[in-house]
């Protein structure tokens, strides 16, 4: 049995011990969301255009991380619609950093990796960076939208006849109490995943003028910072829509 | 009425206005600053000036990717230095994919490498892109988000950042300059992660502790478990050699780099537990510890998906660049993906099964330590 075979019973287990049916449910839509990821990065390698690819798997992955293993109902919906809006003005944002910020492909500390491989390959990185950066935030914007819409009807459940300024000063408390958290979870994240770069700036003996200007790390950073500005517009959106939709439904 | 409420929202809005003139005037000087700071700069940077292309030529490899190269002759102002003002000449050579190399246009700034041929063109190397102005821009686009929208509720967030940052910093010097054990020294690192992030972000109280006690232990037996696994299974399918950046032992590296990584969303997740288990519990002392148990699971599981997706698809997607050159390259869709994506996948797998271990041990202290209080 390999590694990950194992790993994947493991987590499937714990899962199961943690949420019953619907860790199961979760668990599934971990797969799915896997074979998106996969699927998007083989698509654009054939040359499709990743805008397309990734917007297509993006709504994909948005609709399984949201309605799988969560309760559905008008909070999934509010939660949906809102991760919808927050993506979209973020690939706003994120086209032209990466365009600005150059930090496609590969930097010089990958030059080891590269030996022997060929590099003309008629795939704009730069598409491949916008694609990863945009895959890589859907799941900080969905989880916050769907804390923030969860929390709403439960005050609002807990006191119908709460007011709309209230309802959003509670919005905002909530959002207040995601943000330290969310910012954790993907500043961790980010951490862990190029602690072995940091320790490498560190025996080389960069200085913070090199470290601030290297590709790998700007493009790691980019990531983290878009992905905490998406969570950060979540909190007004989710407000704005569940109000929105409240005036609707009466 | 109405003028009760005009007269009152009236001074609101003005001093908003003027937080945001304040926060508009700090981010255009942050930027402006940034784009005239080459003297602070110890290598040589240079703006480019003007750009001449020629010579495109189309290439195809050995795998039928069709692509082109062209080359550019750069003039370059130099900024810095002994040599700062001149103007001097460069070659840089492109292509299609800018997988390492890129294309450059007037206004942009490099790094360049001047030669001890007197600012010949064939002694300059330019050895990078100046990318600060965009990283400056990036995050004070983010403080302004934070700050207009959560006004200074959102400050903790950011101290806790500054803090750890830091804390990170020592543990990485820490780590090269002493021949401590890098996987115990950061086991230590995360243990004070957890506590200044959780006294931060949810302030001293019951609460926190349990939070921390959790976090902690549902991280440390997510790696324990990773670790038996890797012993058990005898690495099988691991790419260790594919780990990039490596400059010491690796297995005790990607243990750190997995422990680290899990840890703000665990936090995240008992943190929301154990905050709703003790509100209910206030609420309905007369909950028997089985029933807070059953609480934290029906939180748990709500929360846990989109959790282990957040980490999935930012462990996952960070392999891109590496699986197209990979698939580019002739490899089939199941080689590259076990040689480049199974380090990722693997991070992932020991966050979610940390995650997802997270909500029956914080059901279990957060239930027992309540249940104890109302004994006494």
């Amino acid at each position: 049995m390999t590694t990950i075979t194992l790993l994947v019973l493991i987590l499937f287990g714990s899962m199961l011990l943690a949420g019953g049916k619907q860790g199961f449910v979760s668990f599934l839509g971990l797969i799915f969301n896997f074979c998106l990821v996969f699927i998007s990065v083989v698509l654009i390698s054939y040359g499709f255009p990743y805008l397309i690819v990734t917007l297509i798997n993006a709504v994909i992955i948005l609709v399984i991380s949201i309605y799988f293993g969560n309760q559905q109902g008008r909070n999934a919906d509010i939660a949906f619609i809102t991760s919808l809006i927050v993506v979209g003005i973020v690939i706003l944002l994120i086209v032209p950093i990466e365009q600005w910020a150059q930090v496609q492909g590969f930097g010089p500390e990958n030059t080891e990796d590269l030996e022997g491989l060929s590099l003309q390959l008629g795939v704009k990185f730069l598409d491949v960076s916008c694609a990863m950066t945009i895959l890589s935030c859907l799941g900080a914007v969905a989880e916050a939208s769907i804390a923030i819409a969860t929390g709403l009807f439960e005050i609002e459940a807990h006191n119908p006849t709460i007011t709309r300024a209230k309802l959003r000063s509670e919005g905002l408390l909530i959002g207040k109490e995601i943000i330290g958290t969310a910012f954790n979870t993907l500043f961790f994240g980010f951490y862990g995943e190029l602690l072995a770069l940091f320790i490498w700036f560190s025996r080389l003996n960069y200085s913070f003028g090199m470290i601030i200007n290297d590709k790998i790390f700007i493009s790691e950073f980019i990531m983290t910072l878009i992905s905490s500005i998406g969570v950060i517009l979540t909190i007004p959106v989710t407000i704005g829509i569940f109000l929105r939709h409240k005036k609707t439904t009466i | 009425m109405g003028d009760v409420i005009l007269t009152r929202i009236r001074p609101k809005v003005q001093i908003k206005w003027l937080t945001i003139l304040i926060i508009l005037i700090v981010g255009v000087v942050a930027i402006l600053f940034t784009h005239y700071d080459a003297p602070l700069y110890q290598q040589t940077v240079a703006q480019v000036e003007q750009v001449h292309n020629y010579g495109k030529t189309n290439t195809t490899d050995e795998f039928q990717n069709r692509d082109y190269q062209e080359n550019q002759k750069l003039t370059l102002k130099i900024l810095n230095g002994k040599d700062a003002g001149k103007t001097v000449k460069a070659q840089n050579q492109f292509s299609g994919s800018t997988a390492t190399d890129q294309e450059y246009h007037p206004g942009q700034q490099i790094f360049v490498h001047l030669g001890s041929q007197k600012l010949k063109a064939s002694s300059i190397m330019i050895t990078g892109f100046k990318r600060d102005t965009t990283v400056i821009f990036l995050s004070w686009l983010t403080i302004t988000f934070l700050l207009i929208i959560l006004k200074f509720r959102g400050s903790m967030a950011l101290l806790s950042l500054v803090v750890n940052a830091l804390l990170f910093m020592v543990a990485i010097e820490l780590d090269v300059h002493t021949n401590f054990n890098p996987f115990i020294l950061f086991a230590i690192l995360s243990i004070i992660f957890t506590m200044v992030t959780a006294l931060l972000i949810f302030g001293k109280s019951k609460e926190t502790v349990v939070a921390i006690a959790a976090t902690i232990l549902g991280t440390f037996s997510a790696i324990l478990i990773a670790y038996l696994v890797l012993s058990v299974t005898h690495q099988r399918g691991m790419k260790f050699e594919m780990m990039d950046y490596v400059t010491q032992q690796r297995l005790p590296l990607f243990f750190a780099g997995s422990m680290i990584g899990s840890l703000g969303a665990i936090m995240d997740l008992s943190a929301d537990i154990t905050s709703s288990l003790f509100a209910v519990n206030r609420e309905e002392p007369t909950l028997t510890f089985w029933q807070l148990f059953e609480d934290a699971r029906k939180i748990g599981r709500s929360i846990m998906g989109p959790l282990i997706n957040v980490l999935f698809l930012i462990f996952v997607a960070g392999t891109f660049p590496m699986m197209v050159l990979f698939l580019k390259n002739g490899n089939s869709w199941g080689y590259s993906c076990s040689m480049i994506m199974s380090l990722g996948i693997v991070q992932s797998l020991i966050s979610g099964i940390g995650i997802a271990l997270t909500v029956p041990i914080t059901g279990l202290i957060a239930g027992a330590i309540c249940k104890t209080k109302v004994i006494k």
